[in-house]
């Protein structure tokens, strides 16, 4: 479960990124937070993350205060971001393999990152070659692949449809759904509307750092 | 701290790999190989040349050696607390034989004993600092940012991964890798050396390679320490790069530069002119009174008479007055009384030297206390402890020296003294026995100072017993201290600063 209360972030230069916004994403449930360039979609997600420190309010990941207990609300939430580029000297399978360990899974095989390639789709021929020569399609791949094996109860995507081809994108909302039924919270930021309507419970309209519209 | 293991094997995977590495590692062992086969090539040259030079030395000395007491204890090769020939001249009947000034108050000019410049002079710290110090920024600068750019941070930090451990990992990482540079480096260097049959492996060649090695591998730990927290603070690889490399400007060419320039004009020396014309001014009082001393014991022959020889430092210890091998007899009384005027000119000279050194050393130390961390200045220090014959070297060893010298003096004054044997005519027999004893006598108090066939570096605290070599403890505490200090900084750093 994702909660935002009154979550404001003001930058150093004074901009306003996130003006009191407040978001309660249950289990299982999409939530799609739509908005234009600037409006303060990924600082939603770094405040959740903890990458930044809010300015005013809380950010709860399964009714952790992130900024309270950052590491230890980080243990239930998964993260893919818009362009994520990986270790390109490792192979697929090592990538995977360290942002498991890190994600505390440190006993599985080669055979179970296999199995979680083969669910979000990516090419047998790639599982043990080196990320230099992937597709930002595969990438992305590989970055789902990484929210998945951590099996963490919440995650957090930031535009990661963009740069897709439709067929990836389309692939890519597939395992989404395959999550939601998994009870997933999932609060994915992006300016695809039409991606948007079709995959989520609620979308969320911000503006200037405002929400202002939520939609079933 | 439980993810440090993963971290850490991982970025050390991911940078082993690297297209930068690679390249480091083939350019560092490049640019040292060349480099020490120039040195070792100028080396060989210095070595056959000094080589034939002492045994010519040796060989005219041998011939002359019934004339003095002192002549027996000739160093063909140098050895700093003996006194050895500088040439021997023939002029009709009268035979001189001039000394060359003991090595260690040879503040102008360094007598060119390869074996000795070896220790200063034949080691890569110089191309430790401007090749893998640049290296270190290379590799390390942009290890933080990369993945910021990359957005591989946020996905790390997306984790329960403390920043200690995450900062750590990455020190950690690049320090092990560049241990690897230079393992292979030092490795490298050490079999061309090998290859070359140059057997410069003494004790002090090991303990000076692992103190190099030592201060190298802190300095580089430094660099890291710095790169990382630029690399921390970049957003983009190119500022942190470019920011690395003007550090490293500043820290490796600009300020050792820079802090030599303000110490010489803080800390004035007496230039090497005012030394010497003091010293001129001394010798030629002592030149007045040889003279007098002439005219007046050995008014009718020219041919006789004490004679002061100017070596290339005159007054120190060049007395030297011999007739011809039929002719040894002088005036032991008159003599005895003008030694103490020479040997009081001596000391006055010893002193003034004394006085110059002491005042160079004192601003050399300053050098070195301020660039510390770099470690040509350690092995400068270092290095001058094991020679044993540089201003910055301990000035203890240099009282010890003076001592000697004073012992020396005071042994030729006394009554048995074989220096007086020099003005008597003895059979070269007795002279020999004379000087055996002499020796004993020396090696019971100096632990042989005589004798040594060759300068070997190994040799050096064992001829005059005292220790010249000394591990540079407070340089290399505070190179770690600093190690310490920058970590913490770079990890507080590290903390405050955003992810994104």
């Amino acid at each position: 479960m994702l909660e935002a209360i009154n979550l404001s972030k003001r930058y150093e230069d004074g901009n306003l990124a996130l003006d009191a916004l407040n978001l309660n994403i249950e289990e299982g449930e999409i939530f799609c937070l739509l908005g234009a360039n600037g409006a303060g979609k990924t600082t939603t997600i770094n405040l959740f993350l903890n990458f930044i420190e809010p300015t005013n309010g809380t950010a709860k990941i399964n009714n952790i205060d992130v900024t309270q207990d950052p590491l230890e609300a980080k243990k239930f939430v998964s993260y893919v971001s818009e362009n994520v580029m990986l270790y390109s000297n490792f192979t697929a399978r090592q990538n995977l393999d360290f942002f498991a360990k890190l994600g505390g899974k440190t006993n599985l095989t080669k055979d179970d990152y296999y199995m979680v390639f083969r669910r979000v789709g990516l090419q047998e021929d790639a599982f043990e070659r080196k990320l230099k020569k992937f597709s930002k399609g595969m990438r992305q791949k590989v970055g789902l692949s990484i929210a998945i094996i951590k099996d963490a109860t919440n995650i957090l995507l930031d535009e990661p449809t963009s740069g897709l081809d439709p067929k990836a994108a389309t692939e890519f909302m597939n395992i989404l759904k395959e999550l939601q039924i998994q009870k997933k919270s999932i609060l994915m930021c992006t300016h695809d509307i039409f991606r948007a309507k079709e995959l989520a419970d609620r979308v969320g309209i911000i503006k200037e750092g405002r929400l202002v519209m939520v939609k079933n | 701290m439980k993810n440090i293991k993963n971290l850490l094997i991982y970025e050390f995977q991911n940078q082993f790999f690297s297209y930068k590495f690679v390249i480091l590692l083939i350019l560092s062992i490049s640019l040292t190989s060349a480099y020490t086969v120039v040195k070792l090539n100028t080396f060989k040259e210095e070595i056959n040349k000094y080589n034939s030079e002492t045994n010519q030395n040796l060989k005219d000395a041998k011939n002359f050696r019934v004339f003095s007491d002192v002549l027996l204890p000739i160093q063909n090769k140098p050895n700093p607390l003996t006194f050895y020939v500088n040439g021997i001249i023939k002029e009709g009947s009268r035979i001189n034989i001039t000394w060359d000034e003991m090595p260690e108050y040879a503040p102008f000019e360094q007598i060119s004993n390869p074996y000795i410049k070896t220790i200063q002079e034949f080691d890569i710290t110089k191309l430790i600092q401007l090749i893998i110090s640049i290296f270190s920024i290379f590799l390390v600068a942009t290890t933080i940012s990369s993945e910021r750019e990359e957005h591989t941070l946020k996905l790390i930090f997306s984790n329960n991964v403390l920043r200690t451990e995450y900062f750590l990992s990455k020190f950690i990482a690049s320090l092990i890798l560049l241990v690897i540079v230079l393992v292979i480096v030092y490795g490298i260097v050490s079999l061309v050396i090998v290859l070359n049959g140059l057997q410069v492996f003494t004790d002090y060649f090991v303990l000076k390679s692992i103190l190099l090695f030592l201060s190298s591998i802190f300095y580089i730990s430094i660099l890291i320490s710095i790169s990382l927290v630029i690399s921390t603070k970049s957003h983009q690889s190119r500022n942190a790069l470019l920011a690395g490399l003007l550090i490293w400007i500043f820290l490796v060419l600009i300020l050792p530069n820079m802090v030599k320039t303000c110490i010489n004009n803080l800390y004035k020396v007496p230039t090497e002119e005012m030394v010497k014309n003091k010293i001129n001014d001394f010798n030629d009082d002592l030149f007045e009174k040889i003279n007098e001393f002439n005219n007046k014991n050995f008014p009718t022959d020219g041919n006789i008479g004490l004679n002061m020889s100017e070596g290339r430092i005159p007054g120190i210890f060049e007395v030297v007055g011999l007739a011809d091998k039929n002719m040894i007899y002088f005036g032991e009384k008159q003599i005895k009384t003008l030694l103490p005027e020479i040997f009081k000119k001596q000391s006055m000279v010893i002193s003034e030297y004394q006085d110059y050194r002491n005042k160079l050393a004192s601003q050399q130390r300053l050098i070195s206390n301020i660039l510390f961390f770099s470690p040509d200045e350690i092995f400068i220090s270092a290095s001058c402890k094991i020679a044993g014959n540089h201003f910055s070297s301990d000035i203890k060893f240099w009282e010890q020296v003076y001592n000697f010298r004073n012992n020396y003096i005071s042994y030729l004054n006394s009554k048995n003294a074989i220096g007086i044997s020099f003005f008597t005519q003895l059979k070269e027999k007795d002279i020999k026995d004379r000087l055996l004893d002499y020796s004993i006598d020396l090696q019971k108090k100096y632990n042989d100072p005589f004798l040594y066939p060759k300068l070997e570096l190994n040799d050096l605290p064992t001829w005059a017993n005292i220790e010249t070599f000394s591990f540079p403890y407070r340089e290399l505490t505070l190179l770690i201290l600093m190690n310490l200090i920058l970590l913490a900084f770079g990890i507080y750093f590290f903390q405050k600063t955003d992810i994104i």
